[in-house]
């Protein structure tokens, strides 16, 4: 009697944690409603964000969905249609499609998506000042890149939680870690008046949940025209160069070739 | 005998009676199949905002917050098993504070599976405070502005105190409106005035060409300024005098 009683709670905790445990089911499955990609890294190269941008005010804001890898106009920003904008100045803040976070693109909207920078000191040292958040040296190694991309293989919530918020640029204006180092006054060039005002993309992953519940990492190689290995300010912002490799499966898995 | 035909009498009553009220039961007139049964704005976060669908009128409201700042409304519409509706459920409402400041019919036409049809118009209600405008300028005293276009680089900067302004200047415009009540092309919110419900700032420039088109239209003379803030708007009772050079 008494052991059926315990098997039987034995099976409803196991119930209840398996349920807890698992991934979050996608709302739709892959390819449904015939737009969405497959598992896989895509490259976007030169995507014309707002080629007029100046460092003076806010960019045209480029709302773009990972699943379906295009841009969503921004007359849809409140809908679940996209997954991360690049907003602000020169489109450098990536916000996910969040309709909790107030005073986000998203606001008001049913976006549910979530974003985390991978951040990794040791890594870091090679290319990075981890005291002063400056590079060392420019150009970065390319190599780097492809090195920090290829080791994010899952998704650590607990290393590297998700905000609700944008993930910008490194440790300008605010203790945050970004996706690229801004060089406001021209410190790592001095003397050399078209070196302010250049960003500078770091080898620097982010985690993205979707809005519909499935993972993707994702790095901005550059934000200027034809992606020069070291800009400056001849250089044309606002064509933003970046891959990504989403998941469609709704597992954490992004070891993803 | 007469107690027998009494009985019967009464057992006849009360039979009719019975009879009576069961024929008088009738069964409701059968619902058209040409009605939208649900319409849900889908959205937002949590629950839909439900619309009111009102048969009387073949009409559909549905109430806004402000406070949700929505810019674009995503319908869920059901309809009778067999009917259609047109634009069908999912249509995005794109572009919502033109809706609100230019007008825009939306409705929406459910076709029965007998081919009846029923066309519904939408009504949105942005429930929200009324926007309220300190004025720049009295019956007697007419405030001045001066932009001088001959320099290399002149601004005027219009400080607009009062309350009902969103926080979110996406939401807000100011215009100049002129004396015949046409409206200027907007005025650039100043970017450094943000998250201020108490206070809108507009910033007229004259820099490189082209020119703001605002300047392009802009004449010396008298404009009162209108505010819109999300889905309500003012205008300042007295006008304030723009010189332009």
């Amino acid at each position: 009697m008494y052991r059926k009683l315990i098997w039987c709670l034995l099976l409803t905790t196991a119930a209840a944690c398996s349920k807890d445990d698992a991934p979050p089911a996608p709302v739709d499955k892959p390819g449904e409603n015939g737009n969405t990609v497959k598992t896989g890294v895509y490259r976007v190269v030169n995507l014309a964000a707002d080629t007029n941008a100046t460092s003076g005010g806010n960019a045209v804001s480029l709302y773009y969905s990972l699943e379906e890898n295009k841009v969503i106009p921004e007359s849809q920003r409140q809908t679940g249609n996209w997954d991360i904008v690049f907003y602000g100045i020169y489109n450098s803040s990536v916000y996910p499609n969040n309709g909790a976070a107030f005073g986000s693109p998203g606001y008001g909207g049913p976006g549910k998506a979530l974003i985390s920078v991978v951040v990794n000191r040791k890594f870091d040292a090679q290319y990075y000042d981890t005291l002063q958040y400056k590079p060392l040296q420019l150009p970065i190694s390319r190599d780097l890149f492809t090195t920090a991309f290829e080791s994010v293989k899952t998704v650590e919530e607990d290393k590297f939680p998700f905000f609700t918020r944008d993930i910008g640029l490194d440790h300008f204006q605010g203790g945050f870690d970004g996706w690229g180092h801004y060089d406001f006054y021209g410190l790592l060039f001095p003397g050399d008046p078209k070196k302010s005002h250049v960003v500078y993309t770091m080898p620097r992953v982010m985690v993205i949940k979707t809005h519909k519940g499935r993972y993707a990492k994702l790095m901005i190689e550059n934000i200027y025209k034809d992606s020069p290995a070291n800009p400056n300010r001849d250089n044309r912002p606002g064509f933003i160069t970046f891959r990504y490799a989403i998941q469609m499966d709704g597992t954490k898995n992004l070891d993803i070739k | 005998m007469h107690l027998y035909l009494r009985h019967l009498a009464a057992a006849l009553f009360l039979i009719t009676f019975a009879a009576c009220t069961k024929t008088e039961t009738i069964a409701p007139p059968a619902e058209g199949q040409n009605r939208i049964l649900t319409y849900n704005i889908v959205n937002v976060q949590g629950e839909p905002i439900s619309g009111a669908v009102n048969d009387r009128d073949s009409s559909i409201t549905v109430y806004l917050p402000f406070y949700r700042q929505l810019v674009v409304l995503e319908p869920e519409i059901t309809v009778p098993e067999g009917a259609t509706v047109t634009p069908v459920s999912g249509t995005l409402i794109e572009d919502l504070l033109d809706v609100f400041r230019s007008g825009r019919d939306i409705k929406y036409t459910v076709t029965a599976k007998d081919g009846s049809k029923r066309t519904y118009t939408l009504r949105i209600v942005v429930q929200q405070p009324d926007v309220v405008l300190n004025e720049l300028s009295t019956a007697t005293e007419t405030k001045e502005f001066t932009i001088d276009t001959r320099l290399a680089y002149d601004m005027i900067s219009i400080n607009l105190a009062g309350s009902g302004f969103m926080e979110n200047n996406e939401l807000m415009k100011m215009v100049l409106v002129d004396e015949t009540g046409k409206e200027l092309p907007p005025i650039g919110l100043s970017i450094t005035n943000v998250g201020n419900i108490y206070k809108v700032s507009g910033v007229i420039t004259k820099y490189n060409d082209p020119q703001e088109p605002v300047l392009q239209e802009l004449k010396t003379g008298l404009y009162k300024i209108r505010i819109y803030s999300y889905g309500k708007n003012a205008t300042t009772k007295f006008p304030v005098k723009i010189n332009k050079l």
